[in-house]
């Protein structure tokens, strides 16, 4: 049970060094010394004990600071927090290693902060050794670990000490995708069995599998708090509304997170993109979309030219490591638009079941003559978009195509 | 992170701070051959230097007539407390800083991290001390009451840095300057306190001025106590009280103060 209620952190900025100095001892004054700054305002939370509770938000939204709190790391400035049972939490795994000594060493130092004696730990270590899958690396240096292995220890010691309540911060986006797997696993076991996980994430797929109820900050508020499905609604609008002022550009720098490539647009101008969005099947704008609903995607241009005769727009769905998913034009599709004069604007729309595998995934969008982009190429804009695919409850299978096959066992 | 099975909070803190001063030792020493002997070379190598350097010279201000080991019994007298109180001091400025990596991801208090470096440096003195105690046994034994009287002086000592250290770790937190600052101060306070050198040989004005060091009473009663065999005046256990009580109310002040304001800015 973890009851959380008005919590509310607040930090002094200082303006200066010494006006810490000048604070500590009472001469310093708001405005001129520092500032305060409030990254969680009355922020109220009620966990039950056994329930898998999601926090989501916008970076910023306060989110890291309420799970220090929680664990006990910061202070609080107002407002009461209340954890019942032994807590064990995730928060940047394993920082607490130390780089210089060995795997086993670290264990065993972390386990005696922790209050656990040697023999309780000896209890544990065949336990952490073998989850983590470290081999001979355990009893080396943990400075000589790769970033997975270290997030591999860090995990198998977490989980090893058997909490009754669990808060991980981003614990899976780190580490590859088998290991994620066997964390997710280990996750649902815990739950299962009825610990009391609070889990924080970007990753609304996880969040959308794991959690019963989901909370929404937004500027270290509760913007929400209720069903995961709803919640992702909301993060989607607030997603939405902070892009609306700005275009397809502002798209393109989410679809650059994932990518860590720069958007590339290319292109003679002759038409110009103006703006790209996803439309989820209750017709909202949105960027996380349920695997096999129907979606849509609304492409906004200008004519920049006299006179363009039959313009082509096509899409290109490519996932997270780059490879074309699928691709399609309105010249393939057989629509054509005529001839547009300077100054027309045109929408496209691609309406499609969305029968893709859950996972991150981009939208290229070109605007060219004909058939390709070979010949006339107006405008093409690389990774114009980004588009979350959410695993559907009740339909899990691997891949990105989604084939929906019948199984049928015959006996004979 | 975890809190430990049922158990009282004074036990849980205790343990923590073992495994936390187990901790310092291991990080100090890892990958070196000589590992905690280095403990006694240093000590060792000061001694040797200061006496080739000044048993000549202070062997008449010794006065009467005295053995080849005076002045290294004069000078281990003093150095072995003195080198306590500077290691407490130098740590427990630095010890917030250097654990940060803990306090930033798990639930500590975070005195226990001087606590750690006060325990740490307690066990250095200790090992060197035991082997001067063997010496001295042999060489010039001290009544016992003296002795343990030492023991407690030294223990005195150490409260003392314990309280002043916490005071700049604290600080240090938000000035780094302290530490550096740390580090010639005490190699000024050392020359300023008579540790190699006897107080007698100071002009008489710089000896009024030793009033104002709150070393000058802790190392000057170790000096009567152990190289004298005397009892130190009363006054000097007044003295030592005073700058201890006064480093802890400064100590606990800076820290509840800072404390929340410390985690905000790790």
């Amino acid at each position: 049970m973890i009851k959380v209620e008005n919590l509310t952190k607040q930090y002094v900025i200082y303006k200066r060094r010494l006006s810490a100095l000048k604070h500590l001892f009472g001469f310093a004054k708001e405005g001129r010394d520092y500032e305060l700054v409030r990254p969680l305002r009355n922020v109220s939370i009620e966990v039950p004990t056994g329930s898998v509770h999601g926090i989501i938000g916008m970076n910023g939204a306060g989110k890291s600071t309420l799970l220090k709190i929680l664990t006990g790391v910061l202070d609080k400035t107002e407002g009461s927090i209340s954890i019942e049972g032994r807590v064990a939490s995730l928060l940047e795994l394993g920082t607490g290693f130390h780089p210089d000594l060995t795997g086993r060493e670290n264990v065993y130092i972390n386990g005696s902060v922790l209050g656990f004696k040697n023999q309780e730990i000896d209890q544990k270590i065949a336990g952490i050794l073998n989850f983590a899958e470290l081999g001979d690396y355990f009893d080396r240096p943990v400075k000589t670990y790769s970033s997975g292995m270290y997030v591999r220890l860090a995990f198998s010691f977490a989980v090893a000490v058997e909490p009754e309540v669990l808060i991980i911060d981003e614990a899976l986006s780190v580490g590859d995708a088998y290991f994620q797997q066997k964390c997710l696993k280990k996750i649902q076991e815990f739950r299962d069995r009825g610990t009391t996980i609070l889990f924080v994430s970007h990753d609304l797929g996880a969040v959308r599998m794991l959690c019963e109820h989901v909370t929404l900050l937004s500027h270290g508020q509760v913007v929400f708090s209720g069903a995961p499905i709803q919640a992702m609604d909301l993060y989607n609008d607030i997603i939405a509304g902070q892009k609306k002022l700005e275009d397809v550009q502002a798209r393109a720098d989410k679809a650059r997170e994932i990518e860590g490539t720069s958007t590339y647009s290319s292109g003679n101008e002759k038409m110009r993109i103006l703006s790209a969005k996803l439309y989820n099947d209750r017709n909202q704008e949105s960027v996380a979309v349920v695997s096999g609903s129907a979606i849509c995607i609304k492409i906004d241009a200008i004519v920049n030219v006299d006179s363009i005769d039959n313009p082509t727009c096509g899409i290109l769905i490519r996932d997270r490591l780059g490879y074309d998913v699928f691709g399609i034009n309105t010249h393939q599709l057989g629509s054509k638009s005529g001839t547009l004069k300077k100054g027309d604007k045109v929408t496209y729309q691609f309406d499609m079941d969305l029968n893709i595998g859950p996972g991150d995934y981009t939208l290229t969008i070109a605007l060219h003559s004909f058939q390709s982009h070979i010949e006339d190429n107006y405008h093409w804009l690389e990774r114009a978009l980004l588009i979350q695919v959410l695993p559907t409850p009740g339909f899990t299978f691997v891949g990105v195509a989604r084939l929906e096959p019948k199984a049928t066992i015959c006996q004979h | 992170m975890p809190e430990s099975p049922p158990q009282s909070a004074t036990n849980k803190n205790l343990s923590l701070l073992v495994s936390l001063t187990k901790r310092e030792f291991k990080l100090r020493y890892l990958g070196s051959i000589l590992g905690s002997y280095w403990n006694l070379i240093h000590p060792l190598m000061m001694i040797l230097i200061y006496t080739v350097i000044f048993s000549r010279v202070m062997k008449a201000k010794l006065g009467g007539e005295q053995d080849t080991f005076a002045y290294s019994i004069y000078l281990c007298s003093g150095i072995f407390a003195w080198n306590l109180f500077s290691e407490v001091v130098n740590r427990c400025s630095m010890s917030l800083i250097e654990n940060a990596g803990f306090l930033k991801k798990i639930a500590l208090r975070p005195y226990i991290v001087f606590g750690a470096s006060f325990l740490s440096a307690l066990v250095n003195f200790c090992i060197s001390f035991s082997i001067f105690s063997v010496f001295l046994f042999f060489a010039r034994p001290v009544d016992p009451l003296h002795y343990v009287l030492a023991l407690l002086v030294t223990v005195l000592l150490g409260l003392f840095g314990l309280g002043f250290g916490i005071f700049l770790g604290c600080i240090n937190v938000f000035l780094r300057d302290v530490q550096q600052m740390v580090a010639l101060l005490f190699q000024l306070w050392f020359w300023f306190t008579p540790i190699v050198y006897l107080h007698g040989t100071l002009p008489e004005f710089v000896q009024k001025l030793l009033v104002f060091n709150p070393a000058f009473p802790f190392i000057e009663s170790l000096h009567t106590l152990i190289f004298h065999n005397a009892m130190p005046p009363l006054r000097y256990g007044g003295l030592m009280l005073f700058w201890t009580v006064v480093a802890g109310l400064i100590a606990a002040y800076t820290y509840k103060k800072s404390i929340s304001l410390v985690r905000d800015n790790l």
